[in-house]
């Protein structure tokens, strides 16, 4: 901490009256963190399409979706843990004293769970391919493998055919367990009552909604990516079931962002007059532009007119990933952003170069570092397990 | 302070630290003969009955002692800034020194060996009261029971246990 400085005073500005011990507190780690939590979910809710619904068009995404799950499952609590906390040495305080009536509190053990569903379905996907690994390849990596296989080397037809029972049951709880991590992370917002733009029941349907938009969005976007970077073809059948999925949930989506902001409007508490300062003004242009109009009502156009091509689903999900992330910062940063005293404001202005700890851990830095990582450990998983290749295991 | 023509300016400047030295809130210079009303209103921890901050706090590093004053543990606290997200009254923040979650602890230090608050000690002229509010012969109690008292932002339900006599309608 700056000396001489309140945690929080380096960023932000403040207008009008605003209590003397206001700041934004939460900054944009907050932001990331239900932003990387929801990719998890919608990356986890695709590879379930198939191995659940029996989409079978998704299957050469099935496993990538996956895999690019756990690794933003990773990544996903980082935010909190590494940078945001002021102790984070204390951080695992959560898991010794849990005091459930906060929706933090459900973190450790929600996080964990979802963990360990996402880890044991990705062992069962990959049992064949890992067993065959540990039986041919030699020095560190094939102690990597022996180590992974848990001792199983049962490959019999019995045996396979439990796997995919397995995997098949592990993507089915799987579900309502992305649902509940997303639809808490929502939940966390709106549960404070003292912040009038995000206390709303409605919350976390808005961001379960959006988690599985932007997750769908993500994977579009990273398997064409990762198509053209292999010079493979891109499977445009799976492509368009994806952009299919995503069109709907977009729909949903901005149906209820939409229903959030109408019903505020319309009950006009004491709080909407600077509420709709914030949210048309203020916050207009993020919200109605980069949030709604380029995040879900151009990708909609782009997705619904027919025979979908590979650059169009690539802008729509690149947009979409946008405008998710947009709408977290508004509701993060906007949310904040008016003062509970309702007479003032505050502006929250991101440490780009950082010059102490402070402004290394809650600037642009940091941020840089959470985006890149779960790509970086997607590729390292994809030395160990391939996610493009069908043919190893099932 | 209230203007003839009905407009409200609240300030704080410099969080109040140095006083209220000149007649200009919000930067603006107004003449004395416009004002209808001004006057200042000391803000604290409500020590509410029913604590938000209390609620969220997800170590359960912020507790509600015996006789109602809320307090944070400084070596459980996680520093995740939830309770200062939830206090509808602004009055937590994060201490400088010691980088965990703080607030007002109604100087539980003193109050519980028998003595004052300081901030009721430092009134020069005896406007902070500070007492048990069940014991029916203390003059909180009475003041509470038979004069005119309100409280800060009812309608969020924390029901704050800071009084206010005299209270105004702009304020906030």
């Amino acid at each position: 901490m700056a000396a001489g400085h309140v945690h929080g005073e380096l960023w932000t500005l403040k207008e009008l009256f605003t209590y003397p011990n206001e700041f934004i507190y939460w900054t944009v780690h907050i932001a990331i963190y239900p932003y990387l939590t929801g990719l998890v979910a919608g990356a986890f809710v695709l590879s379930s399409l198939y191995h659940v619904f029996g989409k079978n068009e998704l299957k050469p995404v099935a496993k990538f979706s996956l895999i690019f799950s756990f690794a933003l499952l990773i990544m996903a609590p980082q935010p909190l843990l590494l940078f945001h906390l002021t102790q984070p040495q204390r951080a695992l305080n959560v898991m010794f004293t849990p005091h459930f009536y906060s929706a933090i509190a459900a973190f450790g053990v929600v996080f964990s769970t979802y963990m360990a569903i996402v880890a044991a379905e990705i062992w069962f996907a990959y049992r064949p391919h890992i067993i065959e690994q540990a039986q041919t390849r030699k020095g560190l990596m094939g102690t990597l493998y022996k180590l992974m296989t848990l001792g199983s080397y049962d490959m019999s037809k019995k045996a396979l055919h439990i796997d995919q029972k397995a995997i098949k049951f592990l993507a089915a709880i799987g579900i309502p367990a992305a649902c509940f991590l997303h639809g808490y992370v929502g939940f966390i917002f709106g549960s404070v009552k003292s912040v009038a733009f995000w206390f709303t029941p409605l919350m976390p349907l808005i961001f379960l909604m959006s988690a599985i938009v932007s997750g769908i969005a993500l994977c579009i976007f990273t398997y064409i990516i990762a198509m053209k970077l292999m010079k493979r073809e891109v499977d445009i059948a799976a492509t368009k079931s994806m952009g299919q999925v995503l069109a709907w949930f977009i729909v949903v989506a901005f149906v209820l962002e939409l229903l959030d902001v109408v019903a505020h409007g319309y009950a006009a508490k004491k709080d909407w007059e600077i509420l709709s300062t914030i949210i048309f003004d203020r916050f207009g242009f993020n919200i109605f532009v980069l949030q709604w109009g380029l995040g879900f009502v151009v990708p909609l156009i782009l997705l619904f007119l027919p025979t979908l091509t590979v650059g169009r689903a690539f802008i729509s999900s690149a947009l979409v990933l946008m405008g998710v992330f947009m709408m977290r910062w508004n509701v993060v940063i906007g949310g904040q952003s008016m003062s509970k005293s309702l007479e003032g404001y505050m502006d929250y202005k991101m440490p780009i170069i950082p010059y102490n700890l402070e402004t290394f851990r809650e600037g642009l830095v940091a941020v840089i570092f959470l985006l890149v990582m779960p790509f970086v450990l997607l590729w390292i998983f994809n030395k160990i397990l391939p996610v493009f290749n069908n043919k190893a295991s099932h | 302070m209230e203007l003839k023509d009905g407009t409200v300016l609240i300030d704080s400047p410099k969080e109040g630290r140095h006083g209220y030295l000149k007649n200009d809130p919000q930067g603006k210079n107004i003449k004395e003969e416009d004002i209808t009303k001004g006057f200042f209103v000391c803000k604290l921890c409500n020590q509410c009955e029913k604590p938000s901050c209390v609620q969220v706090c997800p170590v359960g590093a912020t507790y509600k002692t015996h006789d109602g004053v809320t307090l944070v543990d400084r070596k459980w606290c996680i520093g995740c800034g939830y309770c200062v997200m939830n206090c509808p009254y602004g009055a937590r923040f994060f201490h400088p020194v010691h980088n965990v979650a703080e607030k007002c602890t109604f100087c539980y230090h003193r109050i519980t060996k028998g003595m004052n608050s300081v901030c009721m000690d430092a009134c020069a002229f005896g406007a902070r009261k500070i007492g048990d509010i069940n014991d029916p012969q203390s003059e909180v109690h009475k003041l509470i029971k038979y004069g005119r008292t309100f409280v800060l932002k009812p309608e969020y339900g924390n029901k704050p246990m800071v009084f206010y006599i005299g209270h105004d309608h702009i304020v906030r």
